[in-house]
């Protein structure tokens, strides 16, 4: 076969011929065919050496290529060996399924790995028996090459590769010291590239994918771990996007409204669809508040809403979800939430909510129909107590005037009964009092002595009548002025001690006083009234502290009552000390009965005990007790409606009843018809002055002569003079304080005395 | 005491110990009451008595009205009271010296309204009082 150049020559020869002719010798025309093939070669020469230069750069650009790749890219030749003596039980030699691997080129990274650093030190070296690596491993890669000449395609498989990682993390196959061996997975990439020198080459690469494989390892153990969740939450989870999409993430948020997820992906695909799902009163606050978290206003949500279910109920969801995605100006593009069903819990809330509502209905009902009753009683008080008072009040003014021994009689029945009444009023206003709750217990510095004193005093009469006797024994030590209500503590007394005098027909009636000292301030008082009386039968002892009722219904006929002071007592004993005061009695029937109770009281400072003895004790104890020292009949001169009621009332408190005249005439009449011992007399009447009326009175030898006080409304001199030239005794300038009345009724009350005695 | 005070406490409080221990008041409170009527129908009376130019039943009205308001330590009330007393008796307001009828009544008539003011004041007091009390 002539080669192309060759064949050239050959056309160039010929044209020796027709050159001979035109240059006219041969060996012109040889020499003109010789240049020219000359030219040629030389022509052709370059060329191939121009094409050598550029086999030369392509090889080398190759050679960089290939040496610089990443992966590890090498050429090797399966060769059919087997040394089955390491395998003993593996097939005998020959058997053709081992074999082992020759190298003929490495790149650079393939050579680093067998730790060569140039392609010599690799070359022809063989896995097996050279780099020991594993008979599998080898059988595995000579397989795959196999297929790829069988098949002429590229094959692709994957493997396990041990290698030695060293301290810089790269790989060799040599376990040295200092290296730790890993197991990597590799991708093989292999195809045949043909026969040459008795061998059959193939193209590998080599290519590291642990990292990526760990990574896409983990990756689908999270995304099996976040479906896991998913699929076990009972919420259902959501996603809204910025474009109104909505995407549910788990199955509870279709199966939770008892829609499939072909239902609900059907039905509701934007967030206008899940709105017509809403109940309607919930679809503003619904939208406004997607509204904002995607205007950027709001970060979180938190909203309880009415969605309706495929069976048409509503039912309550929690819808709880942030903002997560974010777009370039800062905008939320994407919102993922959580819907947990609430609907018991809500409609049990507004269960409860409704109850409570209707509880407080009842309590404000309730509320309001105890302070009716207590308005009713606080009128009733007033009502009652007002003709109560005009009866007793009049009923002793008619007492003063002249009555026939009938009369009388008839009168003190009435005025018994008046009083019996006003004791049973009392009582019974109490009693409710406490019952509404109204009771007010006062909290004052008060003497104790001097309470249970006054109470003692106030029964002794009924004592002494009875023969029995009556007195206090207190322990010495027990603290005289105590912080409380010293005259409720009165009105216990009064109740425990009066009954005990009034059950008891010979004997004595003792009051103990004990105490225990608590701290510094606070002492236990323990009061134990005790009495040798008729007693109280057993099996009516629970009967004693229940209102209205009597140990013996013959009891209230014979002793009186209203069955309501020991009741009250007992709630006024829990109410001073809810801890420890408890009435409580101990009887024998025919022998007696003690009652016994103790107060917590915390006792007063020096002060505080100085201001009582100041006032208190001076009123209580000597007022109550000053119409009997010094009994008087009295008479008032005052025009003043107002004034007579009040001046009436300070006397009353000092145990006096007052006669009233309207005017000077009036009072010059009264006193011709009765004998007073006092004339409190205003200065300024109509009709008649009183400086006028002393006048007569003092001038008129048939009326028995009064001491008479003038009640002046200025302290001017001129009326002092006055008083005293009209003949009055003394004055007291309006108004007046009690206790300035108290000093005048003393002074009058020992000028009366004076008067008496001297017979005047 | 200030004058300028609507109620004297000092006296005032005499009224209310005559309560005792009754937390409705109704003792002190009926008197107030009573009070409160007599004010209206002197101050009607006055009215009358002005109309009628009678100085001496103005006087007499106004020292009645005097003492019952110096007893409920109703200062400013008591001393117009006295004010018109003492012109009604042709005095001035000390109660000394010596005015004119037709200065008497001119006075009066300016000191009527200023005294149903007082009482209307000592009046709503009094009202806030008991209502709180």
């Amino acid at each position: 076969m002539l080669s192309g150049s060759d064949s050239r020559l050959l056309q160039i020869s010929v044209l020796i011929w027709p050159l001979q002719y035109l240059l006219g010798s041969w060996d012109r025309a040889l020499l003109v065919v010789c240049a020219i093939c000359l030219l040629l070669e030389s022509q052709k020469r370059s060329r191939a050496e121009r094409l050598v230069q550029d086999l030369r750069d392509v090889e080398k650009l190759h050679r960089i290529i290939v040496d610089e790749c990443p992966v590890w890219m090498g050429i090797s030749a399966i060769l059919e060996t087997v040394k089955c003596e390491a395998y003993p039980h593996k097939p005998s030699p020959g058997c053709g399924c081992h074999f082992d691997m020759m190298h003929l080129h490495l790149n650079k990274r393939g050579m680093k790995h067998y730790g060569a650093t140039h392609e010599s030190e690799i070359f022809q070296k063989s896995m097996v028996k050279d780099y020991n690596r594993r008979q599998e491993d080898v059988d595995l890669v000579a397989l795959a090459f196999k297929k790829s000449k069988d098949t002429g395609q590229t094959v692709e498989f994957e493997m396990h590769l041990e290698v030695h990682l060293t301290a810089d993390g790269n790989w060799t196959s040599n376990a040295e010291p200092g290296t730790r061996s890993s197991i990597r997975h590799i991708v093989f990439t292999a195809s045949y590239v043909g026969h040459q020198d008795g061998t059959e080459r193939y193209l590998y690469i080599c290519r590291d994918i642990s990292e990526e494989r760990e990574y896409i390892d983990s990756l689908k153990a999270s995304e099996a771990r976040t479906g896991l969740i998913l699929s076990t939450t009972d919420d259902g989870i959501y996603e809204i996007y910025s474009n109104q999409i909505i995407n549910p993430l788990s199955l509870r948020m279709y199966e939770q409204l008892g829609y499939t997820k072909e239902e609900f992906c059907r039905l509701v695909g934007t967030v206008p669809e899940f709105m017509k799902l809403l109940h309607p009163d919930d679809v503003s606050l619904a939208e406004e508040t997607l509204r904002e978290v995607f205007d950027g206003r709001l970060e979180k949500v938190r909203l309880e809403m009415r969605v309706q279910c495929k069976s048409g109920d509503y039912r309550w969801l929690l819808s709880r979800g942030r903002a997560v995605k974010f777009d370039e100006h800062g905008l939320p593009t994407s919102l993922i939430g959580s819907m947990t069903n609430i609907h018991e819990r809500k409609t049990a809330e507004l269960t409860l909510v409704e109850r409570n509502r209707q509880l407080d209905s009842a309590l404000q009902q309730a509320a309001a129909a105890a302070q009716s009753k207590a308005e009713f009683l606080a009128n009733i008080s007033h009502e009652i107590r007002t003709p109560l008072n005009g009866i007793i009040g009049l009923g002793s003014i008619l007492w003063e005037t002249p009555l026939t021994h009938d009369q009388k009689d008839l009168l003190k029945s009435i005025r018994d009964c008046a009083d019996g009444l006003l004791l049973i009023v009392n009582d019974v206003l109490d009693f409710s009092k406490i019952d509404a709750n109204k009771m007010a217990l006062e909290n004052r510095p008060f003497d104790l002595l001097g309470c249970i004193d006054n109470a003692i005093y106030l029964l002794n009469l009924r004592a002494s009548e009875k023969g029995i006797g009556l007195y206090s024994r207190v322990r010495v030590g027990t603290p005289r002025f105590l912080w409380g209500d010293g005259n409720r503590l009165r009105q216990v007394l009064m109740n425990i001690i009066g009954n005990a005098v009034k059950f008891t027909n010979h004997g004595e009636v003792v009051v103990n006083i004990d105490y225990d000292h608590l701290d510094s301030s606070r002492f236990l008082v323990h009061f134990r009234i005790k009495d040798t009386g008729i007693g109280i039968p057993d099996d009516r002892r629970h009967l004693l502290f229940k209102p209205f009722s009597q140990i013996d219904n013959s009891t209230s006929r014979k002793y009186g009552g209203t069955g309501l002071g020991l009741a009250i007592s007992q709630r006024l004993v829990q109410m001073m000390d809810p801890n420890y005061g408890k009435l409580t009695v101990e009887s024998r029937e025919g022998h007696g009965s003690t009652f016994c109770f103790s107060l917590e009281m915390r006792v007063c400072s020096s002060e505080e005990s100085a201001n009582i003895t100041k006032e208190e004790v001076k009123v209580q104890r000597e007022a109550a007790r000053l119409a009997e020292k010094f009994p008087m009949s009295i008479l008032m001169a005052e025009d003043n409606p107002v004034n007579q009621k009040l001046c009436l009332r300070m006397l009353q408190r000092l145990g006096y009843t007052a006669d009233i005249a309207g005017n000077g005439q009036e009072a010059v009449d009264a006193c011709k018809k009765k004998k007073y011992d006092l004339i409190l007399m205003d200065m300024q009447m109509p009709t008649m002055s009183g400086v006028e009326a002393t006048r007569l009175i003092r001038s008129d030898p048939d009326i028995h002569q009064p001491t008479i006080y003038a009640l002046t409304a200025n302290a001017r001199d001129t009326d002092k003079d006055l008083c005293i030239r009209a003949g009055m005794d003394g004055h007291i300038s309006k108004p007046f304080k009690a206790e300035t009345l108290i000093e005048m009724m003393e002074l009058c009350g020992k000028e009366v005395l004076r008067r008496q005695t001297l017979g005047l | 005491m200030a004058s300028d005070d609507i109620v004297d406490h000092s006296i005032f409080d005499q009224l209310l110990e005559m309560d005792e221990d009754d937390e409705e008041r109704s003792f002190s409170r009926d008197i107030v009451l009573n009070y409160f009527e007599q004010a209206e129908t002197t101050f009607a009376s006055m009215d009358n008595s002005l109309g009628a130019k009678d100085l001496p039943s103005l006087s007499r009205l106004g020292h009645f009205l005097k003492g019952s308001s110096a007893a409920l330590g109703l200062t400013k009330v008591k001393a117009s009271c006295e004010k018109i007393q003492h012109y009604g008796n042709l005095k001035d307001e000390h109660g000394s010296g010596s005015i004119s009828e037709d200065e008497a009544l001119k006075r009066i008539g300016a000191l009527l309204a200023q005294t149903k003011e007082e009482y209307r004041e000592a009046e709503d007091y009094l009202k806030k009082f008991y209502a709180s009390a």
